[in-house]
C-alpha cells in the first residue's frame, strides 16, 4: 500500500479495521466450506491433513440428487418469473397509479420477508388444506411466490422511482398509445430492476429450507432438503463440495449481472443507480 | 400548422384551483411566450395544450376544432420538456425518431427525417451517441430535433432554456428564434425568466394566479404594460404614490416631491379620478439625475445618492429622496456605467420625464 493511502485519522482507521473484520467474517464460512470439500479424509476436518477432489465426484451419492436439481429449477424459475411479473403490477401501482391505501398494500405485499417463515408455512399448510389443494409442486410453488415477491417489488419500485415520468409523457406527445409507450419506454426503464428481482426471486426460492420442509409431501422433494437429510446422516465433505460448486455459480451469475444490470446497487436503491439515468438538471 | 385558442379555461388540481379562465389566441405561425411566476399555471396551460390534463371549464381549440376529446398521442403536439426527458435507453437517433416510428413511417423515411433534423439543430454525426454521453446544450437540441422532426401543428417548449448556463443559452436562444422563423410551427414557450421571453417571441402573455393579465407584443407591454403588476413582473420599475390633480388641469399628477407631472395611464386603462390616489410608475432607465441644483421649473427635485450598484454596462444608482411631510422613499435609476460622475453621498437634481410615467390606479391593477 502506497504511503498516501495510510488513513491518517485514527477513527476513521478503526472503522476501516471493523470494515474489514465484518467481511473475514461474513467470508469464512464460505472459505472454510471450501477448503472443507478438498480434504482427502473420510470426516470433515479443518484444516484438511491431505488433499483431494473425490468429494467432488461423491455429490451424486447425495439421495435423488438429479430430482431434487430439476424440481429445485422448477419451482425457483417458475416462482421468479411469476413473482417479478405480479411485481411489475404492483410496482406500477405503488409508484404510477393514484391507487389509495397505496401504504398498506406496499406494507403486505412485503411482509413475508418480515413474517416468521415458520409462522408462514404453518399458515401455507393450513391455508392449502382449508382450500383443499393437494400438496404437490404447485402448492409449493406458491408457497415460495409468497415468500420471494417482496423481492421483486422492492427492486422494481427503486427502478420505476428512479425513471422519470416525463419519459411517458413524452412518447405520448410523439405519437405512442399508452400501451405501445409502456413496452417501448417504461419497461425498458424498468429493465435492471426486472433482472435483479428475478435474480433474487429465484435465488431466495433455490436455497428456501423452511418453506419447502411445510410443503414438501411425497414423492416431490427440492434440493435444500436432501443436502440437508445427507447433512444429517453423513459427516463427509460431499455437502461442501456441493456448497462450493453452488456458491462459485451463484457469484459468476450475480458478478455477471451486477455488471451487466448494476443489480445490487438498485436493490439498496442508491440515487444515481442504472435507474438514475434520469437527465440531469 | 395551426391556430390555437384556449377559452376560458378552468382547471382544479386536488382541490386547488390552478387555471381561472386562461383565456388565449395563437395565430397561424405565432410564437407566444407565456409568462409568469412559478405556481402561476403556465405549466399546467401547456399540459392542457399536449392533452395531459384536462379543463374542468373551458375549451382548446386547434384550428377553431376542439382537442378537449384527442388523447395526448392523437394530438400531434411537438413537446420540449424542461428536463428534455430524452429516452435514456435509446440513441439520439432512436430518440428523434420515435415518433416516425409511431407514425409508421418506412425506416427509410425515419432514417432521412432523422438526418434532416440533426442537420437543422446541427447535431449530424451524433446518431449513435446515447443521451447520457451528450452534453446539456446538446441533450436540449435533440428534444428540439425530436419535438420538431414529427412536423407538429404545434410546438410546446416547457422553460426550454431553464437548464442550461448563461453563455449556452444566448447561443441557443438565437438558434430557438432562428429555428422557429425557418418553420414557422406554431410554438408556445412556458418560461419564468422575462428576458427569455422578450427576445424569442412574437407575443409574450403574462399570467398570474391562474389567469392571463395581459398580452401583447414585447417591446409595447414592456413599455406601456396596462397593469402595475405586469409593469413590476416585466423587467424593474419605481412605484410611487401620487394625487390625480385635483384641479383637472390637463390630467396631471401631484408627486409626494411636489413636482407636478403629465403622466398618463395607458390606453387599456381608464382614467382615475381627479382627486383620487394613483400610482406612478417609471422603468429605473427612464429617470434622469444630475449632480446640480434642482431646477423646481424643469419638473426636478433634490435626492441624495444612497448606494450604487455596478451592473457593467449600467450602473444602478439608488436615489434617497425625503418628500416634505411623507417617510423618505427611494427611487433607483439606470445610468450608463461610463462617464458617471456621481458618488456615494453626493446630492442630486431628479426628474421624471412626463412621457416615461404610467399612472395605475391605487390598488394596483
Amino acid at each position: 500500500m502506497r504511503r498516501s493511502e495510510w488513513i491518517e485519522n485514527p477513527l476513521e482507521r478503526l472503522i476501516a479495521i471493523a470494515g474489514w473484520a465484518a467481511m473475514l467474517f461474513l467470508l469464512f464460512p464460505v472459505v472454510f466450506t471450501t477448503v472443507v470439500s478438498f480434504g482427502a479424509g473420510e470426516l470433515i476436518e479443518f484444516p484438511p491433513s491431505g488433499w483431494s477432489l473425490r468429494w467432488y465426484a461423491h455429490i451424486g451419492e447425495i439421495h435423488r440428487v438429479g430430482a431434487a436439481v430439476l424440481y429445485s429449477l422448477l419451482i425457483a424459475s417458475c416462482a421468479g418469473v411469476i413473482a417479478t411479473l405480479l411485481a411489475v403490477g404492483v410496482a406500477l401501482c405503488l409508484v404510477r397509479l393514484p391507487v389509495p391505501g397505496k401504504a398498506l398494500i406496499g406494507a403486505l405485499v412485503t411482509s413475508p420477508v418480515a413474517v416468521p417463515i415458520v409462522a408462514l408455512g404453518i399458515a401455507l399448510i393450513q391455508f392449502f388444506i382449508w382450500l383443499g389443494i393437494s400438496f404437490t409442486w404447485y402448492s409449493l410453488l406458491i408457497g415460495h411466490l409468497v415468500l420471494v415477491i417482496a423481492y421483486p417489488v422492492r427492486t422494481l419500485v427503486a427502478s420505476l422511482s428512479l425513471s422519470n415520468p416525463a419519459l411517458e409523457e413524452a412518447a405520448a406527445s410523439l405519437g405512442a398509445k399508452p400501451l405501445v409507450a409502456f413496452f417501448t419506454i417504461t419497461l425498458p426503464q424498468m429493465k435492471p430492476g426486472l433482472i435483479s428481482g428475478f435474480l433474487f426471486a429465484f435465488l431466495i426460492s433455490f436455497d428456501n429450507y423452511p418453506i419447502s420442509i411445510f410443503l414438501v409431501r411425497g414423492a416431490l422433494t427440492v434440493l435444500p432438503i436432501e443436502v440437508f437429510n445427507y447433512i444429517s446422516q453423513n459427516f463427509d465433505p460431499t455437502p461442501a463440495a456441493f456448497s462450493t460448486i453452488y456458491t462459485l455459480l451463484l457469484a459468476l451469475v450475480i458478478v455477471w449481472a451486477e455488471r451487466r444490470w448494476s443489480i445490487i446497487s438498485l436493490s439498496v436503491a442508491s440515487e444515481g443507480g442504472p435507474g438514475g439515468k434520469r437527465s440531469d438538471r | 400548422m395551426a391556430s390555437v385558442q384556449i377559452d376560458d379555461l378552468h382547471l382544479a388540481l386536488g382541490g386547488n384551483p390552478v387555471l381561472n379562465g386562461v383565456s388565449l389566441e395563437l395565430a397561424d405561425g405565432e410564437c407566444v411566450a407565456l409568462l409568469g411566476p412559478s405556481g402561476c399555471g403556465k405549466t399546467t396551460t401547456l399540459r392542457a395544450l399536449a392533452g395531459f390534463v384536462r379543463g374542468d371549464r373551458g375549451e382548446v381549440r386547434f384550428n377553431g376544432r376542439s382537442v378537449d376529446g384527442l388523447p395526448a398521442h392523437r394530438r400531434n403536439v411537438g413537446l420540449v420538456f424542461q428536463d428534455y426527458a430524452l429516452f435514456p435507453h435509446m440513441t439520439v437517433a432512436e430518440n428523434v425518431g420515435y415518433g416516425l416510428r409511431m407514425r409508421g413511417q418506412s425506416r427509410l423515411a425515419i432514417k432521412a427525417a432523422v438526418g434532416e433534423a440533426l442537420a437543422r439543430v446541427e447535431l449530424s454525426g451524433f446518431e449513435g451517441r446515447l443521451p447520457a454521453q451528450l452534453s446539456g446544450g446538446q441533450r436540449q437540441r435533440v428534444a428540439l430535433a425530436r419535438a420538431i422532426v414529427i412536423e407538429p401543428d404545434v410546438l410546446l417548449l416547457d422553460e426550454p432554456l431553464g437548464a442550461l448556463d448563461r453563455k449556452l443559452r444566448d447561443g441557443m436562444q438565437v438558434e430557438l428564434k432562428r429555428l422557429q422563423r425557418e418553420l414557422g410551427i406554431t410554438t408556445l414557450i412556458v418560461t419564468h425568466d422575462q428576458e427569455e421571453a422578450l427576445s424569442l417571441s412574437n407575443r409574450v402573455a403574462v399570467m398570474f394566479a391562474g389567469r392571463i393579465a395581459a398580452v401583447d407584443a414585447p417591446a409595447a407591454l414592456y413599455r406601456r404594460p396596462p397593469r402595475a403588476d405586469v409593469m413590476a413582473f416585466l423587467g424593474r420599475a419605481n412605484f410611487l404614490s401620487v394625487t390625480i390633480d385635483p384641479s383637472g388641469v390637463s390630467a396631471g399628477v401631484l408627486t409626494p416631491m411636489g413636482v407636478r407631472l403629465r403622466a398618463q395611464p395607458p390606453e387599456a386603462v381608464r382614467s382615475p379620478a381627479a382627486g383620487s390616489k394613483a400610482r406612478l410608475a417609471i422603468r429605473p432607465e427612464h429617470v434622469q439625475v444630475r449632480r446640480a441644483e434642482p431646477d423646481a421649473q424643469a419638473g426636478e427635485f433634490p435626492a441624495s445618492v444612497a448606494d450604487l450598484i455596478y451592473r457593467g454596462a449600467l450602473a444602478e444608482v439608488l436615489l434617497q429622496v425625503s418628500p416634505a411631510g411623507d417617510g423618505p422613499l427611494t427611487l433607483s435609476a439606470d445610468l450608463p456605467a461610463e462617464g458617471l460622475n456621481v458618488q456615494r453621498g453626493d446630492a442630486v437634481a431628479v426628474r421624471l420625464p412626463d412621457e416615461h410615467c404610467l399612472i395605475f390606479e391605487e390598488n394596483g391593477a
